[in-house]
């Protein structure tokens, strides 16, 4: 089996490909929202006054 | 063998840290079940003979349903449980499950609707299996808006169990929809009872995918559910005050 072979899918290309592209999209997706949301939790600890200088 | 005081988790100051060493007990055999769920699905496993290389949507697809409906009912319970034992870490886990649960949802969805295109010629069609998905997606909208728009969290938890509770109906009739009615959409690929109908590499990429699901779900999940209980439960001592124990605080202090 060649690789071009093996990216055309039988013709199925678009589908086949487009559903492990929509599989990444949202997982990633998931994965970053849940990164982004940590960040921000950071930010806003370091923000709040009376948690500075303790610990 | 140590004892272990279970009730001691179920604080959401305790289960924090906990939690937070779990995760990468997860994610990692996640990322590497997904990458061996591939390579057996696209190098090992032969080509269909009916659909040809378009059936290989299904190690996504039927992962992704499945994991659709079994984190519907975990959710469920979860609230349930949050709801009747007033246990706040139970209603945050389902708050948590809930997003994980949509996103695979819609992911059975979407593939499903690339499947159909080649496979039946129509991207969607309202036959009972795919209405019933549908529904469980807008339940699951349901909840976490309901929940959203709720601002006494009490409150909020409440209804939303009793939106999960009811909606636990639906899974039932997305399961046995194929049977019960004619539609389009083709029967169990694996039944309880019964041989399967795939040949094994087929199965076996199919199931190690479902493993990288379950593992990914739990990692997510946990690590929302932590996301959840620092922001629910700031207002707390426990969350102000350094504990005696490795706690949240220290591990920011660290990160």
């Amino acid at each position: 089996m060649n690789w071009s072979e093996f990216f055309s899918m039988g013709g199925y290309a678009f589908y086949v490909w487009g559903s492990y592209l929509a599989t990444l999209i949202l997982m990633g997706g998931e994965v970053l929202m849940l990164l982004r949301r940590g960040k921000k939790r950071h930010q806003e600890l370091r923000d709040v006054p009376e948690r500075q200088g303790k610990n | 063998m140590a004892k272990i005081n279970w009730y001691k988790y179920a604080s959401p100051a305790n289960f924090y840290p906990l939690a937070g060493k779990i995760i990468p007990w997860f994610a990692i055999p996640a990322a590497i079940l997904f990458i061996a769920g591939l390579y057996v699905g696209f190098f090992v496993a032969p080509t269909d003979f009916q659909q040809g290389e378009a059936y290989r949507i299904i190690f996504i697809h039927v992962p992704a349903a499945w994991m659709g409906m079994l984190l519907y009912v975990l959710m469920a319970i979860y609230a349930a449980i949050g709801w009747a034992f007033n246990a706040r870490l139970s209603s945050m886990m389902a708050s948590s499950i809930s997003i994980t649960g949509a996103m695979f949802t819609l992911l059975s969805l979407v593939t499903g609707s690339l499947w159909g295109k080649p496979t039946w010629g129509t991207w969607w069609v309202w036959d009972a299996r795919l209405t019933s998905t549908l529904i469980l997606l807008f339940l699951y909208i349901g909840f976490i808006s309901l929940q959203a728009a709720i601002d006494d969290q009490k409150r909020a938890d409440k209804a939303g169990a009793v939106l999960a509770i009811v909606g636990v109906i639906n899974v039932p009739i997305i399961y046995f929809s194929v049977d019960w009615w004619n539609t389009l959409h083709q029967g169990a690929t694996i039944r309880l009872l019964g041989k399967p109908t795939m040949a094994p590499p087929m199965l076996a990429a199919m199931f190690i995918m479902l493993a990288a699901c379950w593992l990914y779900a739990v990692a997510v999940v946990l690590v929302r559910l932590r996301h959840i209980i620092l922001e629910r439960e700031q207002h707390a001592a426990w969350s102000a005050e350094p504990v005696g124990q490795p706690s949240w605080k220290a591990e920011e202090a660290r990160t």
